[in-house]
């Protein structure tokens, strides 16, 4: 399963791993994102993800493939376009692979090459006004 | 002629004033040139797409590309 879900369409978590799961593979490890409902001291109010849709997918599908031949990882991943508010989820990967350590770093670098590849935005709207939002360097961000 | 179609997204659309448009070109030239024409910048930080595959600065453009400019990312 590999989607954007916009912003009234529920996103399962326990389909995203019933998706992933196979006999073969016995550590499934899912990632919840999340909006933070504060940022640097300014209170959001929702984030508007936007996202260059065909593309978006199309990079996702390719992440899944690396995953698979780098980590023998199953992988499902949906993220949020349009409106989110602050504790609403905006992305989920489910990782599924033989062993528990290929999971922990498959998910890893589903979720980093997700951030740096997938055509998509979001523009933050706080108390002080509306900005786009970039993604930071793995070794950038907190 | 060369007629292509440009899409925008986040603030490139804000500066640009739409999410899509049509142009048509007199002459063969690069998507780098093309950013640099329609913005008067340097593509620093944008990556440029053509028909939903990332491509470089000095690809060539062709009759009904689908061109996209692509500010830095902001999933997850």
């Amino acid at each position: 399963m590999i989607a954007l879900a916009h912003s009234n369409d529920e996103i399962s978590i326990e389909a995203l791993e019933e998706a992933v799961q196979h006999p073969d593979c016995g550590a499934d490890l899912i990632f919840v994102g999340r909006v933070r409902g504060v940022y640097k001291g300014q209170s959001v109010q929702y984030l508007e993800y936007e996202a260059y849709e065909k593309m978006a997918i199309a990079c996702m599908r390719k992440i899944a493939i690396e995953a698979k031949e780098q980590f023998h990882a199953r992988v499902a991943m949906v993220h949020r376009i349009g409106r989110v508010y602050p504790n609403q989820i905006s992305v989920v990967i489910a990782v599924s692979t033989p062993h528990r350590a290929a999971s922990y770093d498959a998910s890893r670098f589903v979720l980093e090459a997700l951030k740096r590849d997938v055509p998509v935005w979001k523009l933050e709207v706080t108390d002080e006004g509306r900005f786009w939002k970039q993604n930071h360097k793995p070794s950038e961000s907190q | 002629m060369i007629c292509v179609t440009i899409l925008y997204f986040a603030h490139l659309r804000d500066l640009r004033g739409c999410s899509e448009e049509q142009i048509t070109l007199s002459e063969v030239c690069t998507i780098g040139a093309l950013f640099r024409q329609l913005f008067l910048v340097e593509p620093t930080g944008i990556r440029l797409a053509i028909d939903a595959e990332y491509v470089d600065t000095e690809t060539v453009i062709s009759d009904g590309d689908e061109i996209a400019f692509l500010p830095p990312m902001g999933g997850g």
